[in-house]
């Protein structure tokens, strides 16, 4: 299979997401057979197909430089478990080692 | 006919008009089917009864006062869960948001409202738009009205079971990989996925945001082009939308006389059902005894669509949750 054992525990943990020991073989089936559908793109001869951002035809969209309504704050805020002024409070992402604590 | 909600949307508007039922009495028929068979089919779950009776009180009250109503005033309609509500629960199926009242309503919302539409509720769907049964729920699998021990299709299940089972008259579902098409096919509904950019995504929990539209699923020809036109336009909260004109219910009786249809020649390659297409086969021979032309084309590259999509949409949706 294309994908590990260990890949699937790694891309796990990148998701946040917990998972039992006996879930990961059927995992690997099915990252396996996504990449399997990558594979058969990447077989194709793309040299003469313009880059597509966009299928219809729309380019940048602007709008006046003016201020208009918006949400308020605490309307936005009201399902935040956790708020600091007007900040949403969230668990740290970023800098975390394998052992759940930030570098 | 067992409830007012059998009847079409425009056969509703129709007899509203002439003063033959309310909006009142259409919602609470909703609500009734809703009240004995949402247990076993599973396609609701947050309904609003309350609200959805108040507004049909105003519709009503406005009807009295002579005053000029949307298109689509009192008839009852089943909203995907995917769509946020302003003050109504939204959860995309996903246990994750299973507290979450959105603090606006998504374009498509809104512009249902405006039509004077009553929204009785929000449906089941595949988790986060993710599946094509739905079986893949957080909230347990909707069940097809037609035949309990069989799937809805996913993944606007929810929307497409509340609409063939005469729950409620009109549904609105989201198609990226065929969520609307499928559950449509599966419940004998009529439905459109829309051409991208057809109708606003503000307020669409997303999926794929270059492939995800929200359309209409309907019991006939009539009502899917009256609700189209009534969720189409450009808005500027959504910069992919088109600001092209959308009026599709004035063609309806045209007809297909000269009307040039392409049919697919690698649709019926390997892996299709024979039944299927037969079937296919046959609405096609249809269409050309009542005036259309058909002719088979090819496209070489829907060999590589599906792998295509399974590169975009996981990789979008990777990004947008």
């Amino acid at each position: 299979m294309a994908v590990s054992r260990d890949e699937v525990i790694y891309i796990a943990e990148l998701a946040r997401i917990a998972l039992p020991d006996d879930e990961i073989p059927f995992l690997q089936e099915e990252l396996s057979s996504i990449l399997a559908e990558v594979q058969k793109m990447q077989q194709l001869d793309t040299d003469n197909v313009i880059p597509t951002s966009h299928v219809i035809p729309r380019s940048n969209v602007f709008r006046e430089d003016v201020v208009t309504d918006g949400l308020a704050a605490d309307a936005v805020l009201q399902m935040a478990p956790q708020h600091e002024r007007s900040f949403s409070r969230v668990p740290s992402i970023l800098g975390m080692g394998n052992d759940g604590i930030a570098d | 006919m067992e409830s007012l909600t059998d009847l079409t949307a425009h056969e509703l508007t129709d007899l509203m008009g002439k003063g033959e039922t309310s909006a009142e009495e259409v919602t609470r028929a909703a609500l009734d089917v809703v009240d004995r068979t949402n247990g076993e089919l599973n396609s609701f779950l947050t309904v609003c009864p309350d609200q959805a009776i108040a507004d049909a009180r105003e519709v009503d009250a406005a009807r009295a006062r002579g005053q000029q109503l949307g298109p689509l005033a009192g008839v009852p309609v089943a909203v995907k869960d995917v769509l946020v509500t302003k003050g109504i629960r939204t959860t995309a199926g996903s246990q994750i948001l299973d507290n979450f009242v959105p603090p606006y309503d998504a374009t498509v919302v809104r512009k249902l409202r405006d039509a004077g539409a009553i929204i009785i509720g929000k449906t089941n769907m595949d988790e986060f738009a993710m599946g094509s049964s739905n079986e893949n729920s957080s909230y347990g699998p909707v069940r097809n009205p037609w035949d309990l021990t069989r799937v809805a299709g996913g993944s606007s299940g929810g929307s497409a079971a509340a609409v063939a089972g005469g729950q409620a008259v009109l549904g609105i579902g989201t198609d990226t990989g065929g969520s609307i098409r499928l559950p449509a096919s599966f419940c004998g509904l009529v439905a459109i996925k829309p051409t991208y950019g057809r109708v606003s995504r503000y307020g669409l929990i997303a999926y794929a945001s270059s492939l995800d539209q929200v359309g209409p699923m309907t019991r006939d020809v009539r009502d899917a082009a009256l609700l189209l036109e009534a969720i189409s336009g450009h808005d500027p909260a959504d910069t992919t939308s088109l600001d092209t004109p959308a009026e599709f219910s004035s063609g309806l009786s045209a007809g297909v006389r000269g009307l040039r249809l392409g049919v697919v020649r690698e649709l019926f390659g390997e892996g299709i059902d024979p039944a299927v297409a037969a079937r296919t086969r046959s609405a096609i021979d249809q269409l050309v005894s009542l005036g259309a032309e058909v002719q088979e084309c090819s496209l070489p590259s829907f060999e590589y669509a599906l792998a295509a999509y399974y590169v975009i949409a996981p990789c979008e949706a990777s990004s947008n949750l």
